[in-house]
């Protein structure tokens, strides 16, 4: 019951009104990051992480959070009325959203999506709520070793499983690995790779080598596209949010499957993109009416 | 009610033309990458050589590591252009057509001069004149509007970052003539 303490101390913390203006900012902020296309919750995040440089520790955790769940809100956004998904992992919402928004169903489309994430992410806080102490414990008696090991069988994992050809993996691995190893030896102190240069002593920042690969690339390769829109219109009232909350209790084991199988995805390195996908293929198998 | 019966559609009328001429193949750029990511393995491998592979009294030294991992790159490079070596009969994909890449040069070239122009000018001189020559130059947009809007997103992030939240950012003469 300690763990459940917890939980019910962190509502404390986070019920205050500076709290819940933040997440508020942080929520509209998402949303705005996640509808615009090429910008999802980690570029998001990245983007905006210099609002939070002055915060204490909580607000910017708060904020950040907010941010990234607005923007997958965003995202679904976007996959249910222009069937245009912002992120990997929001494909397979296009697939039933879109159609709904075609059938001028796109608000209860809207509103199954976060109503969905809403209960998906409950169970997943309250899943490594009661099982982060014994995870905690575990993952104290971690070494060198191990963390080699569980390193090791990722970057296996990706090779083996990669769609792309398998050099590729293994190129961009190794180079971002190398680019890492960039500046002072953190074992010897040992300057290396940086050819004389101040600026490569404290090496590559990581935000700088995700935005330049993933941001500026993926802004370049939207510009190879053409970027009309079809898309339809969409109003949320109060009445239409009810009828789904109504109707959502009938699809409680698809919740929970699909609770369960993002939860675990979740703790291996399968990701959201295979938890999506599994999600929806198990769905489509067990429902009645296909 | 919900009522979403009515259809926003977007036209993007400087869309590159569906038959423009193809520049070059993915196999080309796909050559050309791997040579260039082999060049830089074999020098980064050397300089690792020369701060030392072996493994001293108190644990590896410093380009240990990353010497490996220099060889793993090679090795795979030598493998991807073995590979395009083997398929070289094979027809390759188009990578991008000259309709593409003018489009792809219109954010790239701009970018390129916004890192330069941050260097000289600082960021936020650099960004109005970012903002306001993609408005007025590929949006079209009236020259008054584009540098208004830009001229106020430039004090904003200058308000945001330097005033409110005091993050150092690249600033250029214009900034210290205002004693920043």
């Amino acid at each position: 019951m300690e763990a459940f303490s917890l939980l019910m101390h962190g509502f404390v913390v986070l019920l205050t009104w500076k709290t819940l203006a933040l997440m508020l900012v942080g929520l509209v902020l998402g949303i705005f990051v996640g509808v615009l296309p090429g910008l999802g919750g980690p570029n998001g995040v990245a983007i905006l992480l210099p609002l939070t440089f002055s915060m204490d520790p909580t607000s910017a955790i708060v904020m950040l959070s907010c941010i990234y769940w607005g923007a997958l809100f965003g995202g679904a956004i976007t996959s249910i009325l222009f069937n245009i998904p912002g992120e990997a992992w929001s494909v397979a919402t296009t697939f039933d959203g879109y159609p709904m928004a075609q059938q001028g169903k796109a608000a209860e489309a809207l509103t199954a999506a976060f109503t969905s994430s809403f209960i998906g992410s409950l169970f997943a806080v309250l899943l490594i709520t009661f099982l982060a102490p014994s995870i905690a414990s575990f993952a104290l008696k971690f070494g060198p070793p191990e963390f080699f090991a569980v390193y090791m069988l990722t970057f296996c994992s990706f090779v083996g499983l990669g769609r792309e050809a398998k050099h590729k993996t293994i190129i961009s691995m190794a180079f971002g690995l190398l680019i890492a190893g960039i500046g002072m030896d953190t074992v010897s102190g040992t300057l290396r790779m940086t050819f004389g240069s101040n600026d490569l002593l404290r090496g590559v920042n990581f935000l700088v080598a995700v935005i330049g690969l993933f941001g500026i690339s993926e802004i370049l390769l939207t510009m190879e596209e053409r970027l009309a829109l079809r898309g339809h219109a969409a109003r949320i009232s109060l009445r239409v949010v009810w009828s789904v909350w109504r109707d959502l209790p009938k699809y409680w084991a698809t919740l929970l499957r699909s609770s369960i199988i993002g939860s675990w995805l979740g703790i291996t390195p399968g990701g959201a993109i295979a938890a999506s996908f599994m999600g929806y293929n198990l769905a489509k198998r067990f429902s009645k009416d296909k | 009610m919900a009522k979403s019966d009515i259809e926003i559609i977007v036209e993007d009328p400087t869309a590159p033309e569906a038959d423009s001429p193809p520049v070059t193949t993915t196999r080309v750029v796909e050559v050309a990458s791997l040579l260039v990511l082999l060049a830089l393995s074999v020098m980064l491998g050397f300089d690792n050589w020369r701060t030392g592979i072996s493994w001293a009294s108190d644990g590896p030294q410093a380009g240990y590591f990353p010497f490996y991992l220099s060889v793993i790159l090679v090795a795979a490079c030598l493998y991807g252009l073995g590979r395009e070596v083997v398929k070289r009969t094979e027809p390759s994909d188009t990578f991008v057509t000259r309709a593409q890449l003018r489009r792809v040069m219109q954010v790239f070239v701009p970018t390129l001069l916004f890192v330069l122009g941050v260097e000289w000018l600082g960021l936020y001189v650099a960004s109005f004149l970012l903002v306001a020559g993609f408005m007025w130059w590929i949006g079209r947009i009236a020259l008054w509007k584009s540098l208004l809007t830009s001229f106020i997103f430039a004090l904003l992030m200058f308000l945001t970052f330097q005033v409110a939240f005091d993050v150092i950012m690249p600033k250029g003469p214009l900034e210290a003539a205002f004693g920043f």
